[in-house]
């Protein structure tokens, strides 16, 4: 126990062998399989592609701020939201989620690494091939794939070679996070430090744990589905050929098998984060440990029984049979919320940056999910499928919730992984502008869709009566940059800061914060004795109680 | 130690990694039990379209298929059984973790059998008598027998890599790399089963 | 302090969602169906409410009442939760999702209902990128023009109208806001609703499936008239039309149609009697396949030929057989009467 201790105070000691160094350095970033520099590579990657989504993003509000505007011709605007949903969803959440579960949760069960280090590197680099296989689409003569994230059939089978690279890309894409995904599993399974029962198990890694499962038995559908557009596309086959006994529904329902099982896989790390952060936050425990595990384990199973809800308007589906799994999946969530509360309710609540998101994050996904309610009931999803109200959801749950998430977890462990803190100041800037300027853009959405705006619209006629609403939204959606243009301004401000933060800056419970800040290669000099859900709490009372102990 | 740069420093290999976890099946075996029940749903979309297909379809399979032959595809199950029935032998060695010399020589012989399955399994592609994109049925028939015979190479190379592994390593050595072998091999044996019931017993 | 003032803005935006949701945005329909699946959106709201209320309200409550205060070094209560509380919270929310599924599976078969004694009947087609309405029992189509002109379509008001629904290419969907309703027009699988216009009105209606290059202008317009006016544009339109052969140019043993932008550039085509001819297409729509079909006349009762189809870009020709003397209906059957014209046999 006193063994970490020494390791705190971090002595600013020269480093003169820097700078001449940079190729090796550069090299031994290209060649790392230390899951602590996978995971910031994760991260750089994905922030990078969200540069690019957000940009994607900008360019539909401009265009759409304006009735029967040509900022993009259709084909251009066709391919930005495609590509902006694409990036959104493949490239920027999951990466992310799976980039601090790299860096995270090998800390946070004491392990060394994680267990295939060498596959984690492989799954990594699979992800920027992917990645820019997708996006180089835009250098075909016929643009990039433009059917949309979902990528329906039979459009999609008319499409140019940007689809082709998009289908190659994603299977890219999906192999990488399968092999991430057995990685982690096995991880959490198999390398816990002693003491570390499933039940002393931190959230983040739990919620880590089950999006794995998700990914191992959802991705398999996601990659079936493209062989076979890919199939019917280059070798003939019928699959979805209704002239030849193929059908659609093939394509659609084999899709939302892997489709809806996909959105739990992007927010359930950010479930994680928050059950992480408000406990720290608030000076206590977090609320009913077990019941939310229990949540995660049935909003897991359930995921895999609501994809029809997708498919209400097709026909195809029993509405009404798929309507109460899909209602029923906000039971476990709810607890989630709850669960939340109580472990706010009568804390100790400092509003440290992370918090803040963390935070925002239950504002805001709430209204998602409840959106998600009308949409389950399927005579009302008759009248708002393929509108905006949908856009709005997607946003409530996937921004509000998955990406708030994610930039708590950014302030909460850039300390950690980095040495150094992210500015204050300038992370409450961010909030506010990002808080408020999210609710500008999408709550209007809302009232778009239930007044009969489709999605996907390249355009839409002056009488409709759209206007105002989307020009709030476009202006909104400027705030929003703003406010991410602060976001990136404090990261490199902070870069170039001195190394200040201390092993434990936030009063943390899990084990990240038993090593120092960056951790050594090998993670830990010692563990502390893990007795409960909080062992670095434990350890840390420990320590006080103690008169002659050192200086927590 | 602050200036350690973590890729100079020697690092944990992934075997010490293995001695600090719980109890349980190890790593590997976990990881390629993982991934097969990740290829069980892969496989499984299209016999979901199979199953769609046929519930839709009158008369199945499609009138217009000409019905195969059920020898070769016979031959290729037998093949297929055999190779399951002498991997069990090396299998159940390594579970008890005990090695002879004769367990290369069942593994050598799993793969014989295994290569038999596909290289009958190609030889019944010759001559079809249907093509690609007649239907979904003729679709379904070429893309899952060529998934299965791309498994099935896959396994022999990995049945084929751990036989060389095998030689000359300590017995402790062995245990792993046949078991995860033994997995995956298992888990093509019911591919090849299923194949078998639906694409060639159901046409007959 | 600072930012307990910001959570204070936070708190008046929390509240000023709700109000803007209530602000009436959701069309209050222009049929019994539609007014019911209204009806079911206030009732969702009633029940979603209150926990959105319940939910925002405690977190900023929470966030008022328990900061930590400056010098407040007292460690907060330790309070792990345990069954009781887990119980509550997974039953709760489980009563109001069974309340909610009640009335939604009750407005759900209502909707679905298909009325199987309808007074009109209609077979409305998709396709890129524009619909058209057979009117089957009166024997007339009305279509639209992409990116020319839209689909208008009469029906007339307290009648029930049944709708066949399909599609010719690719996913579309049959959407009129104001009906509260959409479904989806998909190749290979029909689809049937109906529907009992009760307002006078000219109704925008629009593809809500995404299609393509050109889904945004999807459009159509769907009026809903009195029995009289319904009449007089029955009449109107089943006029025969005259054919216009003024343009066609002088018959030939071989024709060449150039299809752009899901038209032909030609309405009358001309070809000697009694002689196969051949027929050029010369498909300039990237990924979108056209072909070409003869009929007798526009009713599309009797079909004399059919070719395959042309995937665009290409051009492709093929031999139609002879015909006797006489004017003919020519169409793409892909687009139908979007893409059709005169074929003039002398
Ligand atoms: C992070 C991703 C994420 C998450 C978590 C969710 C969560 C949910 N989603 Fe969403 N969804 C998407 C991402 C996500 N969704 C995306 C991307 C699409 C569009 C795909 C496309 O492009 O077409 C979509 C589309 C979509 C549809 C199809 C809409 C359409 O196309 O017409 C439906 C329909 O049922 C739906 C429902 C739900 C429901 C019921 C939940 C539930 O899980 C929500 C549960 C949460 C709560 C309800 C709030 C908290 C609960 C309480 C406080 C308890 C008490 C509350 C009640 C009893 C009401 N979603
Ligand atoms: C996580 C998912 C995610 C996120 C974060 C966003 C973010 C945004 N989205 Fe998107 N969106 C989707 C997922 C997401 N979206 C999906 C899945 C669809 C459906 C696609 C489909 O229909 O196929 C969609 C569709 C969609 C539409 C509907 C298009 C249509 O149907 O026609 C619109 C329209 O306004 C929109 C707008 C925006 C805007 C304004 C943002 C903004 O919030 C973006 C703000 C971000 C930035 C402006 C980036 C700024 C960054 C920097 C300046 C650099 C910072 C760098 C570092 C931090 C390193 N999105
Ligand atoms: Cu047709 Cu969109
Ligand atoms: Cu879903």
């Amino acid at each position: 126990m006193t063994t970490t201790e020494e390791l705190a105070p971090r002595a600013p000691a020269p480093q003169p062998p820097d700078r001449p160094n940079a190729m090796a350095r550069a090299v031994g970033w290209l060649t790392t399989t230390d899951h602590k520099k996978i995971g910031i590579l994760y991260l750089v990657n994905s922030f990078t592609f969200f540069a690019l989504g957000g940009a994607l993003a900008l360019l539909i509000r401009t265009q759409l701020a304006e009735p029967e505007n040509d900022v993009l011709s259709p084909q251009v605007y066709n391919e930005t939201f495609t590509m902006h949903g694409t990036i959104m969803i493949f490239l920027v959440i999951l990466p992310l989620l799976s980039g601090f579960g790299n860096y995270i949760v090998p800390l946070q069960i004491g392990a060394l690494d994680m267990a295939f280090p060498r596959v984690n590197a492989l799954s990594f680099w699979l992800l920027p091939v992917g990645g820019l296989t997708i996006v180089s689409g835009y250098l075909t003569s016929g643009g990039a794939a433009a059917a949309g994230w979902t990528n329906y059939v039979p459009l999609a089978l008319q499409e140019g070679t940007g689809e082709d690279l998009w289908v190659l890309g994603l299977i890219i894409v999906g192999v990488s996070s399968l092999l991430g995904a057995i990685n982690f599993i096995v991880t959490v399974l198999r390398l816990r430090a002693p003491g570390m029962s499933m039940v002393r198990v931190p959230i983040f890694t739990w919620a880590t744990l089950s999006t794995s499962v998700l990914v191992v038995l959802a991705i398999p559908a996601l990659t079936a589905t493209l062989l076979i557009v890919f199939a019917d596309r280059h070798l003939g086959t019928v699959f979805l050929d209704p002239d030849h006994g193929g059908s659609v529904f093939n394509y659609l329902n084999t899709f939302w098998f892997f489709g809806h099982p996909e959105v739990y896989m992007l927010i359930m790390g950010s479930w994680g984060i928050v059950s992480e952060i408000l406990p720290v936050f608030s000076g206590k425990p977090l609320f009913g440990y077990r019941g939310v595990i229990a949540a995660l384990m049935l909003v897991l199973a359930l995921s895999f029984t609501v994809w029809g809800h997708h498919l209400y308007t097709t026909g195809m589906v029993d509405d009404g049979l798929f309507s109460i799994t899909t209602e029923l999946i906000s039971v476990p969530t709810g607890v989630l919320f709850f669960n939340w509360l109580f472990t706010l309710w009568r804390g100790k609540l400092r509003f440290e940056p992370a918090m803040l998101f963390a935070l925002g994050m239950v504002a805001l996904f709430l209204v998602g999910g409840i959106d998600g309610v009308w949409m389950a009931s399927p005579a009302m999803d008759y009248a708002i499928h393929d509108t905006y109200f949908v856009v709005s959801h997607i946003h409530y749950v996937l921004f509000g919730g998955s990406l708030m998430g994610i930039m708590a977890a950014m302030y909460y462990w850039f300390p950690k992984m980095t040495g150094r803190f992210l500015g204050r100041r300038l992370g409450q800037v961010q909030f506010w502008l990002t808080f408020i300027g999210f609710n500008v853009t999408f709550f209007p959405m809302h009232n778009l869709g239930l007044d009969g705006m489709p999605r996907r619209v390249a355009t839409y006629p002056a009488d409709a009566g759209w206007t105002t609403l989307n020009q709030i939204a476009t202006a909104g959606s400027y705030l929003i940059a703003i406010g991410m243009l602060v976001g990136f301004a404090n990261l490199i401000i902070s870069l170039r800061k001195p190394r200040t933060a201390p092993n434990d800056p936030w009063e943390g419970n899990t084990l990240e914060w038993a090593t120092s800040s960056p951790p050594p290669p090998h993670n830990f000099d010692a563990l502390p004795e893990i007795r409960s859900e909080r062992p670095v709490r434990d350890q840390r009372l420990e320590a006080a109680a103690q008169p002659e102990g050192q200086p927590a | 130690m602050t200036t350690l740069d973590p890729d100079t420093v020697p690092r944990p290999a992934a075997a010490n990694l293995d001695r600090q976890a719980a109890r349980g099946a190890s790593s590997a075996l976990l990881a390629m039990i993982l991934f097969v029940a990740s290829e069980g749903v892969f496989f499984a979309a299209f016999l979901g379209i199979y199953a769609s297909a046929f519930t839709d379809a009158e008369v199945w399979p499609p009138p217009e298929v000409p019905l195969a032959s059920l020898g070769l595809p016979s031959a290729a199950l037998a093949a297929l059984v055999l190779s399951a029935i002498t991997l069990a032998v090396p299998v159940r060695q390594a579970r008890r973790g005990r090695y002879t010399a004769a367990t290369t020589t069942w593994l050598a012989t799993t793969i014989v059998f295994a290569a038999a399955f596909v290289a009958l399994l190609m030889y019944g592609y010759a001559d079809l008598g249907f093509g690609i994109g007649q239907g979904v049925y003729e679709s379904l028939f070429y893309v899952i027998n060529a998934l299965a015979v791309a498994h099935g190479v896959g396994g022999i190379f990995l049945m084929a890599l751990v036989l060389l592994r095998l030689r000359g390593a300590a017995p402790t050595a062995q245990r792993e790399p046949v078991l995860v072998a033994g997995v995956y091999w298992y888990f093509v044996v019911a591919v090849g089963v299923i194949i078998y019931v639906l694409l060639y017993l159901a046409a007959s | 302090m600072r930012a307990g003032r910001g959570w204070r803005i936070a708190a008046c935006l929390a509240c000023a969602a709700p109000v803007m949701l209530a602000s009436g945005c959701v069309k209050s329909g222009i049929s019994a169906k539609a007014e019911e699946t209204n009806g079911l959106f206030w009732t969702i709201m009633l029940l979603a409410l209150p926990v959105f209320v319940l939910v925002e309200g405690l977190l900023v409550t929470a966030i008022i009442r328990f900061r930590k205060r400056a010098g407040d070094d007292s460690p907060p209560p330790q309070t792990p939760g345990g069954k009781g509380a887990m119980t509550a919270f997974f039953a709760a929310p489980l009563a109001i999702v069974i309340v909610m599924l009640y009335f939604g599976e009750t407005v759900l078969a209502d909707v679905d209902r298909v009325s199987n004694n309808a007074d009109l009947h209609l077979v409305v087609t998709g396709f890129q990128w524009q619909w058209s309405a057979n009117y089957v029992d009166q024997g007339f189509t009305v279509t639209g023009k992409t990116d020319k002109s839209r689909m208008v379509m009469e029906v007339p008001v307290n009648a029930v109208v049944q709708v066949d629904l399909r599609s010719t290419d690719v996913m579309h969907e049959f959407y009129v806001p104001d009906l509260l309703f959409m479904k989806n027009a998909i190749p290979g699988h029909p689809n049937v609703f109906s529907f009992k216009p009760t307002k006078l009105g000219t109704y925008h209606g629009q593809c809500a499936q995404f299609c393509g290059l050109s889904h945004a202008t999807m459009q159509f317009d769907m009026k809903v008239v009195s029995a009289a006016d319904f009449q007089a544009w029955v009449e109107q339109q089943s006029q025969p039309q005259p054919a216009d052969t003024t343009s066609c140019p002088a018959p030939a043993t071989a024709v060449t149609l150039v299809a752009e932008h899901i038209s032909w550039d030609q309405t009358c085509i001309a070809v000697v009697a009694n002689q196969p001819f051949a027929i050029t297409i010369d498909n300039r729509d990237v990924g979108i396949a056209h072909n070409f079909a003869i009929y007798t006349a526009s009713d599309l009762k009797n079909r004399l030929y059919l070719s395959g189809d042309n995937e665009g870009p290409a051009v492709d020709t093929f031999t139609a057989p002879a015909l006797p003397a006489g004017t003919y209906y020519f169409q793409c059957n892909i687009h139908g009467p979007a893409m059709a014209g005169t074929l003039v046999v002398s």
